[in-house]
């Protein structure tokens, strides 16, 4: 049976509230993921 | 006074140019050799695909930045190298000059000249051909876009349709950039209120959705674990696209597309519009030695094209490869003095496991190498050559192999401020290591994330601008990592 999102996840994922912390959150994760890229860059 | 030459002005070529001239004193010369007076943007050809862009917007002219920059630029396209003589030559593609070769001389240089686009390697299959199209350009994507606003006229009168977007050969890469546009496809045909008269087919060389070359990975969705296959499913479900795996295209027709699958059957499929992304390979550079000798061999893999660096080439079944098989200075090991970073440099082997049909035809993707790590590579060799030249051959080179650093990418599914959407895909590291990481298929789910949702479209818009304004070296641009 396809597995489609559920009324709740369609609506969290449009939703301008959530996706403005979820855009934080991105932003945050990205970041730690260059930094650690740079430290990795810098250290070999 | 050292000269860098630099051949190419992608992402990683310019990166290697800006950080270049920022950490070398004026008294040595930079300089850039590109066939292309446009520095673009790749990410974003895909919104440019469907009429969201513009070439304004995602590409500048390169001349006007390099000479306020102090980097000298020639437009042409690197033929011949003489590597024992410390030059190239290269043949001018424009202006008064356009097809007179001249000699580069280089005291170190950097190959950053990317794929060839190597439509010519599937029957058939060249952008606008045959009613396909790529978006692996910016004037390709604008190709595509004018054939597929006619169909959407065409669509809005009534007519049905077949799109097919995927792999136009049976090892080709860069799943990521048809994944975004058979995405973007998919949401302006619903916007346009047309999406129910169109069969849209996913036509991939993956043997698993959400393979993108890389094998595949284990990530974390919120607090969940779901494998990238399960993503892209749950994508593809709700966005009504059908999907046809281990697929190697090996002819297009005008509207059919022939491709053999795994199991060795041979199967063909009419279209309408069709983005089909073809094989990446070397240029065919040849190289020689003082005397005319063919040394080409010590510069370019014979069976990619694409140049030979710090990797372990050693053939090896797919159990017994390693992360440690990829290379770490992208520096060629008979000549020094020569590096190749992104897609330019040969990869020891694929990501992803290697697959035959029943009939012996090999069917799996090769090895993406995206912007953040080409970005990254285009650095590190810059401050490299600086090394080497601040300090004298001894010096201490720094190393990061694709096995040591991650990437973001961003699949947008959608443009538009309150309507659009991306799937946000983080991994570390690129090239699974699964010794480091034995529990979590390879890699570190601390920074392993998928996201479905508006802020990706956000993010990637950021992106736009923000990796734009760097490229055009505008102040603190160096402050942007890559």
């Amino acid at each position: 049976m396809a597995k489609k999102l559920s009324g709740w996840q369609r609506f969290a994922m449009n939703c301008v509230i959530i996706q403005f912390f979820h855009f934080l959150i991105l932003n945050l994760k990205i970041f730690s993921l260059l930094r650690k890229n740079e430290k990795e860059a810098h250290s070999g | 006074m050292a000269r860098v030459v630099v051949l190419g002005a992608g992402i990683a070529g310019h990166t290697s140019a800006m950080y270049l001239r920022r950490l070398l004193g004026k008294e040595h010369e930079v300089l850039v050799v590109s066939p292309n007076s446009r520095y673009q943007w790749i990410p974003s050809n895909i919104w440019i695909g469907i009429g969201k862009m513009t070439r304004e917007q995602t590409t500048f002219p390169l001349e006007p930045l390099y000479k306020k920059k102090g980097i000298e630029y020639r437009q042409a396209r690197a033929v011949t190298f003489y590597p024992d003589e410390n030059y190239v030559m290269v043949e001018y593609v424009a202006g008064e000059k356009k097809g007179q070769q001249e000699k580069v001389e280089y005291d170190y240089l950097i190959n950053a000249t990317g794929p060839k686009l190597n439509f010519e390697a599937t029957e058939g299959l060249y952008p606008g051909r045959n009613r396909t199209y790529s978006v692996c350009s910016y004037t390709h994507a604008e190709e595509a876009w004018k054939a597929l606003s006619e169909l959407i006229e065409e669509l809005k009168k009534g007519k049905e349709a077949t799109i097919v977007i995927g792999m136009g050969h049976p090892k080709a890469t860069c799943q990521g950039a048809a994944f975004e546009y058979i995405l973007n496809v998919d949401h302006e045909l619903r916007r346009r209120g047309v999406r129910d008269r169109v069969r849209l087919i996913w036509l991939s060389n993956e043997a698993e959705l959400g393979d993108f070359g890389v094998d595949g990975m284990l990530m974390k969705v919120g607090r969940k674990e779901m494998h990238s296959s399960e993503l892209v499913q749950l994508v593809f479900e709700e966005r009504d696209i059908e999907w046809i795996l281990g697929a190697g295209v090996y002819k297009v027709e005008d509207g059919k597309v022939h491709f053999e699958t795994l199991d060795g059957q041979n199967h063909t499929i009419e279209f309408d519009f069709a983005m089909l992304i073809p094989a990446f390979s070397g240029h065919g550079f040849k190289a020689y030695d003082k005397d005319g000798g063919d040394i080409t061999d010590k510069l370019f893999s014979p069976k990619s094209g694409f140049m030979i660096v710090d990797a372990d080439y050693t053939p090896k079944p797919y159990e017994e490869w390693s992360v440690d098989d990829w290379p770490e200075k992208y520096q060629n090991p008979h000549y020094p003095n020569i590096f190749a970073p992104g897609i330019a440099f040969a990869p020891p082997h694929t990501i992803s496991r290697p697959r035959k049909s029943a009939s012996g035809r090999e069917i799996f993707p090769a090895p993406p190498r995206t912007g953040m790590p080409s970005g990254i590579m285009g650095r590190l060799v810059a401050e490299n050559v600086v090394r080497l030249i601040n300090e004298g051959p001894d010096a201490h080179l720094h190393g990061v192999s694709m096995g040591r650093i991650g990437a973001a990418c961003i699949a947008s599914s959608g443009y538009g401020l309150k309507s659009g959407s991306a799937i946000t895909i983080t991994m570390f590291p690129i090239v699974p290591d699964y010794r480091r990481y034995p529990d979590t298929q390879g890699r570190d789910l601390n920074y392993t994330i998928g996201h479905w949702g508006l802020a990706g479209h956000w993010m990637k818009y950021l992106l736009h601008h923000m990796f734009l304004y760097k490229a055009k070296m505008k102040p603190f641009w160096w402050m942007i990592p890559e």
